[in-house]
């Protein structure tokens, strides 16, 4: 069992027991437990001076560097969550993020300035050691004074893509986090000797695995630089240079770095100079045959590889499957375990009813792992988080909206989605949200987006036109309605929905039932 | 101006080669060349694809840890100091 109820209750424990050991590195620097201890604590007593207290949100704007893991940490001491702020999101993104979530004080690093200064009227700069306080920013207006952390406050808030256009933020608790690595210690014996690299945004929750795995445990957490996943080379030199023990990848990200591990007249690497003994994935569907060439050459031991399968809203992970030689025949079916002990996973028919093996339902989740709900909105909360059937004798279910069924021996395979949403690249994307923004363009009347498959793991996502009428003459229309609307789309959204490709169509398949048919579009 | 900014505008050869390479494996048009590709909706498998296509083309290793920003400028800007310089000693790659 990890020392604590919270995140930095343990944290602090870990920073006790072993000052001197480094938490954090990036390229040229290296922070040890007891810094970060130290950095962390006075910018949390800014922060409770500032009026922050258990469930006070708490913006979090900063580029991948010590300063991310120094204000989470901050944050969470004075008792606050953290609301991530991609500093790379273009500022109608920002603005929506810092007035949806009402976060009533930002914490930046001082290098993200150009971002949000002056968004937001009350911000606590980090630069480098140094905090100091935007001129304005005044205290809030606070209830009860210091008071205790416990397991049920607020950690985080993650947004989410929302098939209603805006995002939404899932609200996710310390214990919700803490219990996940109790509960998977027994499989992955997690100690002070790992080493995690930090390949995902701090605003994915992919990230809050990466950085607590490290942390909880006395690890060492390695800030990859964000350049890391547009060249694999680097991710295998960083892998290696840095010792990482523990990988953790989309499938998609991870086949880009098989395409360069394997590539023609250059598979003799040796793992030898790896310390890997674990490959994590998640975020999306994995075909284990895509691993063929890695397990042939390295097996499937050293290291081991696991698939989870996972959502936001049930904290990062719910169940555990290590991928084995055995499954390089499969068909292609993606298996993804077992739950996480402290969690059930119900395949449902459409009353709600468990179906029999062997035969697809939605997957409902339950247990240590359902997040508290989303941030304000009480009728979204109470549609996916709901009661179930009496006779699952459950409280409160998470509705995951993805198909899977039950193996009769107890495995899961995951089958894909119910509704509209789409996975690329692990990255969650409503449609309806893509396409809100693409009909604000002027000139096109209505707009589609879908995934379509290029070959070899290429997916992208692609928007359909539909142009106004009054836009049919002149020179070069379609042109500039793509070149409007790519415009628009940088404007707008943040880049992991923002389409790839567009399409000029004049009209949009639908389907028997009277839906958009994007699987038709796909083709 | 964006549209302007397709394919008619003068450039060296090497940048309107490029140009065509990020169209050819996109499989769009409309592109702006000042602009970080990452930016514009290119996601980094293509971006590897594109980056394996100039390495072919001209025979040479891009090197993207020392790209500032990944525009088609910029790249250009690279491609063409390779090519001046050990262009050809790096062939082969890594």
């Amino acid at each position: 069992m990890l020392p604590g109820n919270c995140l930095h209750e343990i944290f602090r424990e870990r920073a006790r027991a072993a000052p001197d050991r480094i938490a954090v590195s990036t390229s040229g620097d290296a922070v040890t437990y007891g810094e970060l201890d130290r950095r962390s604590d006075l910018l949390a007593g800014r922060l409770a001076a500032l009026g922050v207290r258990s469930d006070v949100l708490v913006g979090l704007c900063a580029r991948r560097g010590t300063a991310a893991i120094v204000g989470m940490l901050g944050i969470l001491k004075s008792g606050g969550a953290y609301v991530p702020i991609d500093p790379s999101y273009p500022a109608d993104r920002v603005s929506y993020l810092l007035s949806d979530s009402a976060v009533p004080i930002v914490v930046a690093d001082r290098d993200t300035a150009g971002t949000i200064s002056g968004a937001h009227p009350a911000i606590v700069w980090l630069d480098g050691d140094r905090i100091s306080l935007e001129p304005g920013t005044t205290a809030l207006a606070s209830g009860d004074g210091a008071r205790v952390s416990a397991g049920h406050d607020l950690a985080y808030v993650i947004y989410t893509s929302g098939s209603t256009g805006a995002p939404k933020g899932v609200m996710v608790e310390h214990r919700n986090v803490v219990r996940l690595f109790d509960q998977t210690e027994q499989w992955f014996h997690f100690d002070d000797r790992d080493t995690w690299s930090l390949f995902h945004s701090i605003s994915f929750d992919f990230s809050v695995w990466e950085i607590w795995g490290a942390l909880l445990y006395g690890g060492r957490l390695v800030l990859l630089p964000e350049t890391v996943s547009r060249s694999p080379e680097l991710l295998i030199s960083l892998l290696r240079t840095e010792q990482v023990t523990v990988l953790n990848q989309t499938p998609s990200a991870f086949h880009q770095l098989l395409a360069v591990m394997f590539a023609a007249g250059d598979d003799d690497r040796d793992l030898a100079e790896f310390a890997l003994r674990l490959v994590i994935f998640g975020g999306e569907r994995l075909d284990p045959r895509m691993l063929a060439p890695w397990m042939r050459r390295y097996g499937d031991q050293r290291p081991v590889l696991v698939n989870m399968y996972g959502i936001t809203e049930t904290t990062v992970h719910c169940t555990y499957r290590p991928i084995t030689i055995a499954d390089l025949d499969g068909e292609g079916a993606s298996p993804i375990g077992w739950p996480v002990p402290d969690l059930r996973v119900y395949i449902l028919d459409a009353d709600g009813r468990p179906v029999r093996d062997d035969v697809p339902g939605e997957m409902y989740v339950a247990g240590g792992g359902v997040s508290r709900g989303y941030l304000n909105q009480p009728e979204l909360t109470a549609q996916r988080f709901v009661g179930g059937d009496e006779s699952l004798g459950e409280i409160r279910l998470y509705r995951s909206g993805d198909r899977a069924m039950r193996r009769p021996d107890g495995e899961l395979v995951y089958l894909g989605r119910m509704d509209d949403q789409l996975k690329i690249r692990g990255y969650r994307i409503e449609p309806g949200e893509v396409e809100e923004c693409l009909s604000d363009v002027p000139g096109v009347a209505r707009a589609v987006v879908a995934s379509s498959d290029f070959g070899d793991h290429d997916v992208r996502l692609v928007a359909y036109l539909v142009p106004a009428r009054a836009v049919g003459s002149g020179q070069l229309p379609e042109a500039e309605l793509v070149a409007a609307a790519e415009r628009h789309t940088r404007a707008v959204l943040p880049r992991h929905l923002r389409p790839s490709v567009y399409r000029i169509v004049s009209e949009i398949p639908i389907t028997l039932q009277g839906k958009v048919d994007r699987d038709a579009l796909g083709k | 101006m964006t549209a302007a900014q397709r394919t008619d505008v003068p450039a060296s050869d090497v940048r309107q080669s490029i140009i065509g390479i990020v169209q050819a494996v996109l499989d769009r048009e409309v592109i702006d060349p000042a602009v970080d590709l990452f930016d514009q909706g290119v996601p980094s498998l293509v971006f590897l694809r594109i980056l394996a296509r100039i390495n072919e083309k001209y025979d040479i290793a891009v090197d993207v840890a020392t790209l500032e920003e990944a525009s088609i400028d910029e790249l250009s800007a690279l491609v063409q100091a390779q090519l001046g310089g050990d262009g050809q000693a790096q062939q082969g790659g890594c």
